[in-house]
C-alpha cells in the first residue's frame, strides 16, 4: 500500500492542546517552525508547509514525548 | 370558519420571567401540549420532513446555527451504528434563561424533537442532559418522560452534570455521554467529533422543541422566531421574537429600557453599542451579514449611565476560573488576561492595554474548545466598544454615575 501522506510533502501541523504538556521538545526539533509562547507552549505556523519544513515537522511529530503533535498532510498521492 | 387553536411559536407570545433557575408560566402537561399543538403523527415521512426542514431553515440553537438537516445529512454518511442523541439543557450560560423556560414549561415538544431526531438517524439511546443545580428542569422532565408511555423509539433518559460554563460544551458533552470525564475534547476531524467511542449527536433543547413543533404543526404555522434571554441588573426575561422584528423592538416588549450596550451571545459574545445593534432584525440567519452572531440567545443589557470595563472585568475574571485546565495558553492565559482587564476596569498602569491586546492575539484559537476564543472575542469588542471609557480611566476618570472606581 502506498502511504497517502508521506513524509516531507504538503500538510499543515496540527496540535493536541489538551495532550501538550509545554516540554517544549518541537521547537528543538524544528527551530524557526514552531515558537514557544511566554509559557512555553508551542505556536504552530498557520498556513501549510511544505519542503524541508515539513521533514521538520515530521521530526517534530516523532520526537513529541506526549504525542500531542500531528502533520496532517494534503494533496499528495 | 373553523376555529383552530394557532400556537404561537413555542412559548405563546409572552415575556417568561426566569428567577433562579425557575421559569414563571403555565407548564404544558401532556393534555395541554396536544391541545395546543395538535397530534403528532405516528410515522413521519423523512423527505416530508427533510422539506419542511429546508422551508424554515431551522438551525441549531446552542449558539452555533448550525442547520440541522445539513448535521443529520452528515451523521447519516458515516455507517456507525449505535448513536446516541442528546438533548442538551445544560445552558452552562449564566445570563441565559431559556433553556430553563423551555424544560419546565414544554417539556414534551422537547421529547417530540428528541424522538423525531432519534428516528431520523437511527439513534439507540436518547440523553436528556440537564445540570444537577437545576432541580426544577429535571424534575418538569421527569414528569414529562413519565407522562408519555408507549412511544416507539428509544425512552428518554435524564443524565446530569455539574453545572460549570463547560457542561453544555458539545465535546465535554459527547465524552461523558461515552463514558468519561465531562471535559472538553481535542478533535482532529470535524465530522466526527465523537470519535473514540460511540457516535453521538447533540442538539440543543431548543432546536428539538422547534422540531418537535414543526412535526406537529408544519411549516405553514412556523414563524421563524428564536427564544431570547433580556438580562439586566436583576431580571432575566425570555420572550420568543419573530425574525422580522428587532432588537428596538424585542426591548420594548420586554419592558426594558434602552442599554447603551448590549453583550450580543453570551459571556463568549460580543458587546455592541445600542445605536448599532437596536435596528437589526433578530435573524439568526440574517444576523451574519451585518456581521453579528445571535448565539445562544443572551442579551445582556448595559445599562445607561454604568461603566461598561467595570462590568466587562468581573465576566472575564469568570471565565478564566470556567477554564477545564487542559490546555497551557487558555489555563496560563485567562488568568492573566482577566487580571489585565480588572485594572483596565480600575487604575491602569501605561502598558496595561498594550499587553492585553498582546495577550488576547496569543490565546485566540489555541484551545481545544472555543472558550478562550470566546473570551478573547468578548474583550475585543469591550475594547473597540468601550474604547473612550478606556481612555478615561487612563486619565482616572470613568462614567459611571457614582464616580467610584
Amino acid at each position: 500500500m502506498v502511504n497517502p501522506n508521506p513524509p516531507g510533502r504538503q500538510g499543515t501541523l496540527r496540535i493536541d492542546p489538551v495532550a501538550c504538556d509545554g516540554i517544549g521538545m518541537c521547537a528543538h526539533l524544528a527551530p524557526g517552525l514552531v515558537g514557544l509562547d511566554r509559557w512555553g507552549f508551542p505556536v504552530l505556523p498557520r498556513d501549510g508547509i511544505d519542503g524541508d519544513d515539513a521533514r521538520a515537522a515530521v521530526r517534530a511529530v516523532r520526537g513529541c514525548p506526549r504525542k500531542a503533535l500531528r502533520f496532517i498532510g494534503i494533496g499528495t498521492a | 370558519m373553523r376555529m383552530t387553536t394557532t400556537p404561537e411559536g413555542l412559548l405563546g407570545g409572552g415575556v417568561v420571567p426566569v428567577h433562579d433557575r425557575e421559569a414563571s408560566g403555565l407548564r404544558h402537561g401532556h393534555a395541554e401540549h396536544e391541545y395546543t399543538f395538535g397530534g403528532l403523527p405516528e410515522m413521519i415521512d423523512p423527505h416530508w420532513l427533510d422539506q419542511q426542514l429546508r422551508t424554515v431553515e431551522l438551525t441549531g440553537r446552542g449558539g452555533a446555527h448550525f442547520p440541522v438537516a445539513a448535521k443529520w445529512a452528515a451523521a447519516r454518511a458515516v455507517s456507525v451504528n449505535g448513536w446516541t442523541l442528546v438533548a442538551n439543557g445544560a445552558e452552562g450560560e449564566p445570563a441565559s434563561g431559556k433553556d430553563a423556560a423551555l424544560l419546565q414549561l414544554r417539556p414534551q415538544l422537547i421529547l417530540d424533537g428528541a424522538q423525531i431526531a432519534a428516528t431520523m438517524i437511527g439513534a439507540r439511546r436518547i440523553a436528556i442532559w440537564m445540570a444537577e443545580q437545576a432541580p426544577l428542569s429535571v424534575r418538569s422532565m421527569q414528569l414529562a418522560i413519565a407522562e408519555r408511555a408507549c412511544r416507539p423509539g428509544p425512552r428518554p433518559e435524564i443524565v446530569t452534570t455539574a453545572e460549570r460554563y463547560l457542561s453544555g460544551e458539545s465535546s465535554a458533552i459527547i465524552r461523558a455521554v461515552q463514558g468519561g470525564p465531562t471535559v472538553p475534547r481535542t478533535t482532529f476531524e470535524p465530522g466526527r467529533s465523537w470519535a473514540g467511542g460511540p457516535p453521538v449527536l447533540v442538539h440543543n433543547v431548543e432546536t428539538l422543541a422547534r422540531l418537535g413543533l414543526l412535526a406537529r404543526t408544519g411549516a405553514g404555522f412556523h414563524v421563524s422566531s428564536s427564544l431570547v434571554t433580556v438580562t439586566d441588573r436583576d431580571r432575566r426575561l425570555v420572550v420568543e421574537v419573530p425574525a422580522r422584528e428587532t432588537f428596538g423592538d424585542v426591548f420594548n416588549r420586554v419592558g426594558v429600557p434602552a442599554p447603551q450596550a448590549v453583550l450580543l451571545g453570551g459571556y463568549g459574545g460580543e458587546w455592541v453599542p445600542w445605536g448599532e445593534l437596536a435596528r437589526l432584525r433578530v435573524d439568526p440567519q440574517g444576523l451574519p451579514a451585518s456581521g453579528r452572531s445571535l448565539g445562544a440567545g443572551v442579551l445582556l443589557a448595559l445599562p445607561d449611565g454604568d461603566c461598561g470595563l467595570r462590568a466587562t472585568a468581573p465576566i472575564a475574571t469568570w471565565l478564566a476560573g470556567q477554564s477545564a485546565g487542559q490546555c497551557g495558553p487558555c489555563r496560563f492565559g485567562l488568568p492573566a488576561i482577566a487580571d489585565l482587564t480588572t485594572r483596565l476596569a480600575g487604575r491602569p498602569r501605561r502598558r496595561d492595554l498594550g499587553r492585553l491586546r498582546e495577550l488576547l492575539g496569543l490565546v485566540d484559537g489555541r484551545g481545544a474548545c472555543r472558550l478562550p476564543d470566546g473570551a478573547v472575542r468578548m474583550l475585543r469588542s469591550a475594547l473597540r466598544t468601550f474604547a473612550a471609557e478606556v481612555e478615561l480611566h487612563r486619565r482616572g476618570q470613568c462614567t459611571a454615575r457614582d464616580g467610584r472606581r
